[in-house]
């Protein structure tokens, strides 16, 4: 069920904008980052209320830190793929962010669960990043 | 991951899913390669999203990490 939303959303997303496969999978990143923040303010403010466990919201942060740097290296390996065209590189920027978006949506089908019963407010992030 | 599950939700973003697939494979069915100059735009569009991308991510709250039982 989770991995079929993300999936899902994941063609939606990017057949929706083009099919040319370098300007795809760079659409890819995008959307799975945004995603990524989307959950974040929901989770986080979820953690702050104490509407989910010390483990959920333990397993969120080790999540993000983890994401970023796997997004990191993707990024890169797309600026390389782009700039040499080259098809393999673009491939591995790819499974990189298909990998990440696969656990992604464990946590986005939480947040969604959330958002059903609650409304998420913006979070202003702080200096420190969290106040738990 | 534990927690109750809102069956209504579930059923929502199945419901959801199938219609994201749909339109999906309906927008890859309408549409037609891009020329060399629209392609180059897009790589700029998205490397200018990718920048103002990692300055949300990293400005994103995190909840802070347990400190280890000693």
């Amino acid at each position: 069920m989770r991995s079929a939303i993300v999936m899902a959303a994941i063609v939606w997303a990017t057949a929706c904008k083009t099919v040319d496969p370098m300007v795809a999978s760079g659409e890819v990143m995008h959307d799975v980052t945004r995603e990524v923040i989307d959950t974040g303010a929901v989770i986080f403010k979820a953690c702050n209320d104490h509407a989910l466990t010390r483990e959920q919201c333990d397993a969120w942060a080790t999540f993000v830190d983890k994401f970023k740097k796997g997004r990191a290296l993707a990024i890169k390996t797309w600026r390389f793929a782009v700039l040499h065209e080259d098809a393999i590189e673009k491939g591995k920027a790819t499974d990189i962010i298909l990998a990440l978006s696969a656990e992604l949506g464990e946590f986005t089908s939480l947040a969604l669960t959330l958002g059903a019963h609650t409304t998420p407010s913006p979070v202003v992030p702080g200096p420190s990043g969290g106040d738990l | 991951m534990s927690g109750n599950v809102d069956i209504g939700a579930v059923v929502e973003l199945s419901v959801l899913a199938a219609k994201m697939v749909a339109q999906g494979i309906q927008a890859i069915l309408n549409s037609k390669d891009l020329s060399e100059e629209e392609k180059a735009a897009h790589i700029q569009r998205i490397m200018a999203e990718q920048d103002q991308d990692t300055r949300d991510l990293d400005a994103m709250p995190v909840p802070a990490p347990t400190a280890p039982a000693r």
